[in-house]
């Protein structure tokens, strides 16, 4: 048994020190996530907090078949969700914005630090942030976010492509690239 | 080159999914404290659900009383003892059964059952014999279920005449014999001394239709074997607050200002309920139930201290401080008077006032369950028995009411009162056994709670119940 499901399993029986080191392992990265799906800090702590509640409370049904990180992840992410769903009511929009997709150098990512870009994320509507993490990050389908987030596929496709012309004109304007410097190509 | 360029979801992938920045520590302490609620909660639901389990099972066995009249299960014996009156071997064959000879000599054992002139009083107690009967025959090997149906099938009862001949084909299997003379003893030892086994049973067949004492003793046998019993009991409570009860620290301010001293007094209530009791051993009885319990105080000269951020008393109410706990109100009353100030100024204040003409009142609920254990030192009809125990109290009701010459102005309730506590109790059952089966009792008992009823670590409050307990006990097996 390795340290990590020795760990699980005390916190299963509710012992308060494992808790403590699942918490101290796992919570940098888990707040990374939290961060992603809210408008600030403060939210993402609040959704920090609930979910490793949850994952406290529900630790008993991990079945040690895959990740524990992901499973941790997918409750944050629930959890962000379930709090997004909670505060905003969803629109269907089904209208495709024609994105102009824009090809970054590496010499240009040099310049954007991961914090400057958390801000940029968290600054896009709250629907938008959500299909763009979802789809972008996650990697989950069209399909399974329409399911996760109770849209239609449609409205994730119109939001997705909402969040990019966003995303990649607030990146061009913060950071002063010029167009010269990407590359751009149609989509 | 173009593997090097990135669109701007590879750009956020790459920069953002592994992202890791450490949270405030304030986070982990509030899920620490989340967390000890819910444990705490999942603690009280499951309580709860133990009081639920118990309430269910006390209507339970009351709904089991009413639907299985003890006439019914007279008649089930009565049946019973009919199957176990046959033929005690293998199953005679037709042409044995036709003869009474071959009958004879398989040592078919036979009760004298009914017989025309039999009165209904005598009917009764033949019931009971057959009830032995039945039950000695459960506790012998003598006669198997094969033996038993096949016997039902043939529905063969062979009755003999007289008692003179049941013994006689008794006496014909002495093993029989001593199995029916040691069961009968052992059943009866506690109430109907026994010198001779053998001698002690014919004479028990022979009193059976005529001596009324015998009916008596098999009464008192009766009570002795019910395992179960159900008893609703009801008592006045003499409160007390244990002499190292009371407030401390914090709340010490109460009466330190105003010219009157506060007082406080735990007024008498009652409490009640429904216990269900099992026999694990011959004078050992463990019990639980369900019961209400409550306990009241009332505090005269009610001190109270207005805005004050030492207490965390916010404006616009007033705090009254008694042994029990602090109780927030929004109206003090038409009567209050400023308080003196100390002659030491430490906890003197100036918004701190007292109210002669008031009285608050703190009501605290408790639904109990109770974990007793009943020892018998003596077990006939009078019956005299020391009970102990722990019980879990939890806190279903928590008010406070404050009023001017009798009149209502102000509620609350009494905060950091503990949703559940613990008791122990000891007491003194002495009953009298009406019949068989209902028994009357009053009982001492002396109550104290373990833990103090409060949360709060400057208040110290166990208080200790005297009660005398009524209670009619029902007992059936």
């Amino acid at each position: 048994m390795t340290n990590l499901e020795e760990t699980i399993q005390k916190c299963a029986s509710g012992d308060r020190k494992a808790q403590t080191a699942l918490y101290n392992e796992f919570s940098s990265k888990m707040y990374g996530v939290c961060l992603r799906y809210s408008k600030d800090a403060t939210e993402a702590e609040d959704n920090l907090q609930e979910g490793f509640i949850r994952v406290f409370t529900k630790i008993e049904q991990f079945g040690f078949k895959g990740s524990f990180e992901g499973w941790m992840r997918r409750i944050m992410v629930n959890t962000s969700l379930e709090k997004f769903r909670k505060n905003n009511h969803l629109y269907p929009v089904e209208d495709m914005m024609i994105y102009e997709s824009v090809q970054f150098t590496e010499e240009t990512l040099s310049i954007i630090s991961a914090d400057d870009l958390m801000k940029i994320i968290q600054e896009l509507p709250p629907r938008y942030r959500m299909v763009f993490n979802l789809y972008a990050i996650e990697g989950y389908s069209h399909q399974e976010i329409a399911k996760m987030m109770k849209i239609t596929e449609g409205t994730s496709k119109s939001n997705l492509s909402r969040a990019r012309v966003i995303l990649q004109k607030k990146v061009i304007n913060d950071f002063g690239l010029e167009k010269n410097t990407v590359t751009t190509t149609l989509c | 080159m173009l593997a090097e360029k990135r669109n701007i979801d590879q750009v956020f992938r790459e920069k953002l999914a592994e992202y890791e920045k450490t949270p405030p520590a304030f986070v982990w302490t509030n899920i620490q404290g989340k967390l000890n609620t819910r444990k705490r909660e999942r603690r009280i639901g499951m309580l709860k659900a133990v009081g639920i389990a118990a309430a269910i099972f006390v209507a339970f066995l009351a709904g089991w009383l009413t639907t299985n009249p003890t006439d019914k299960i007279a008649v089930r014996q009565n049946s019973v003892a009919e199957k176990a009156i046959v033929n005690p071997g293998t199953e005679p064959s037709a042409e044995k059964r036709a003869d009474p000879a071959v009958q004879e000599d398989n040592t078919t054992i036979v009760a004298n059952t009914s017989t025309p002139e039999s009165s209904q009083k005598a009917n009764n107690k033949k019931t009971l014999q057959f009830s032995s009967l039945a039950s000695f025959a459960a506790n012998t090997s003598f006669v198997d279920n094969a033996n038993l149906l096949k016997s039902q099938k043939s529905s063969e009862l062979v009755l003999f005449k007289s008692e003179k001949e049941l013994l006689e084909h008794l006496q014909k299997n002495f093993k029989m014999v001593k199995k029916l003379t040691d069961w009968i003893a052992s059943v009866r030892k506690d109430s109907v001394p026994v010198n001779n086994p053998k001698t002690f049973t014919i004479g028990a067949f022979k009193q059976t239709s005529d001596n009324t004492s015998m009916a008596s003793a098999v009464n008192v046998t009766s009570r002795n074997k019910d395992r179960w019993s159900l008893k609703a009991e009801f008592s006045p409570a003499f409160n007390s607050q244990a002499p190292n009860s009371g407030q401390h620290g914090e709340l010490a301010y109460a009466g330190t200002g105003s010219s009157k001293p506060q007082e406080t007094s735990t007024e008498n209530t009652v409490y009640g309920g429904m216990i269900a009791g099992y026999k694990v051993g011959k004078r050992l009885i463990i019990k639980s139930g369900i019961v209400y319990n409550n306990i009241r105080q009332t505090t005269r000269n009610v001190n109270f201290m207005s805005m004050n951020p030492q207490y965390n008393v916010p404006v616009g109410t007033a705090l009254a401080s008694t042994p029990v706990g602090k109780v927030s109100l929004n109206n003090t009353g038409s009567s209050r008077t400023a308080a003196a100030l100390n002659s030491d100024n430490t906890l003197s204040n100036s918004a701190q006032y007292y109210s002669a003409a008031s009285e608050l009142k703190q009501n605290i609920e408790f639904i109990e369950i109770p974990f007793l254990a009943t020892y018998k030192l003596v077990d006939k009809k009078v019956v005299i028995g020391l009970t102990g125990g722990v019980s879990t109290n939890i806190l279903i009701g928590n008010n406070a009411t404050l009023s001017e010459n009798g009149g209502k102005i102000s509620g609350g309730e009494t905060t950091n009162m503990r949703n559940v506590v613990y008791s122990g109790a000891v007491g003194l059952e002495m009953g009298y056994a009406i019949n068989n089966r209902i028994t009357l009792t009053v009982e001492p008992r002396v109550k104290r709670f373990i833990n103090s009823l409060s949360s709060s670590k400057s208040i110290n409050y166990k208080p200790y119940q005297v009660g005398i307990v009524t209670g009619v006990t029902y007992s059936f097996n």
